[in-house]
């Protein structure tokens, strides 16, 4: 047998015994250590999936969707209650003998003074129709 | 390998069979390995014992792309590389040196035991430069071949089949009476 082959079969019978009081010891640590990871492992659950949430490209994607989406509806909402608060409140429509009577008239009075009087009979005379060129607007009441 | 691959999922679910089943597997091959490549046996117990451990804190975050026992062994050469560089320490002993090691190694605080003839062999390999003895280590303990350690070591296969060469001539000589018989 050649000399190389021969020092490797010698160094074949290179074996190790394990101390099995120690090797037993060494388990249970590792044992132990896994037990202690578990429990680690199990508080931290919650915060690991948010942390590979955010870590997803999808789930950025669309909470930057969501984003957007917010910030536009709230612009446009925004500006609906604009329009809204712009238009002008349609008033009700009275007959000029309501809105001559004592009643009415001082209620303008007390919104508005004599303009709003004025206001009122001149829209009381519109709604009656024409009227002669030598009839004036006070003529009418 | 298909052993090792459902072994590591259970382990990786948290489970202490699984991780009972791969220490009693791969110990005593991780165990001897790192003797054979460390002059200290302490070293070598601290080193697969560090080994099994980081599996245990890292298993979830591990992904293999080969097989668990190459893993293993190229942690177990990784640590000894560490070991050896941070204590500073020549990885060749003096033949008294071993000696010494070896006395204490029937007591009930260590793990490896090794026989008489076994012992031998250690304190010849412990006598051998660094990069012989982490050749013939890694072919005849760790079961790699030559391109294997070659691409470990950075070397050429040339390279590590002379310092493998080289090695067991060295060894030969150290342990003549044996080879002889």
């Amino acid at each position: 047998m050649k000399p190389v082959k021969k020092t490797e079969k010698v160094l074949a019978r290179f074996d190790i015994e394990v101390n099995d009081q120690q090797d037993r010891a060494v388990l249970d640590k590792l044992l132990d250590a896994q037990a202690r990871r578990k429990i680690t492992g199990a508080a931290l659950s919650v915060f690991d999936v948010f942390r590979k949430m955010i870590r997803s490209r999808m789930i950025q994607i669309m909470a930057a969707t969501i984003i957007i989406g917010i910030g536009f509806f709230s612009v446009y909402e925004w500006g609906e209650r604009d329009a809204i608060v712009s238009k002008p409140i349609p008033q009700e429509v009275k007959s000029p003998a309501d809105l001559t009577t004592l009643g009415a008239l001082r209620f303008a009075f007390c919104q508005g003074g004599m303009e709003k009087v004025e206001q009122m009979c001149d829209q009381a005379i519109s709604m009656s129709g024409p009227r002669p060129a030598e009839i004036s607007r006070w003529d009418c009441f | 390998m298909l052993e090792d691959t459902w072994l590591l999922l259970r382990l990786k679910r948290g489970n202490p069979e699984a991780l009972r089943r791969l220490y009693e597997k791969y110990r005593v091959y991780l165990l001897r390995l790192a003797a054979a490549l460390l002059a200290d046996k302490h070293m070598a117990e601290d080193v697969v014992h560090d080994v099994f451990l980081r599996l245990v804190q890292s298993a979830d975050r591990l992904t293999l792309s080969g097989s668990l026992k190459s893993y293993l062994r190229t942690c177990v050469v990784n640590g000894v590389r560490n070991k050896a560089r941070a204590a500073k320490i020549r990885a060749v002993v003096s033949l008294e040196e071993a000696d010494i090691a070896a006395a204490d190694t029937d007591g009930s605080s260590q793990w490896i035991i090794l026989k008489e003839e076994s012992r031998r062999i250690h304190q010849a390999l412990a006598q051998l430069p660094d990069e012989q003895r982490e050749v013939i280590a890694l072919h005849l303990y760790g079961e790699m071949k030559f391109c294997e350690i070659a691409g470990l070591q950075e070397v050429s296969i040339k390279t590590i089949q002379s310092r493998y060469r080289y090695g067991l001539e060295k060894l030969r000589l150290l342990l003549d009476g044996e080879v002889e018989t």
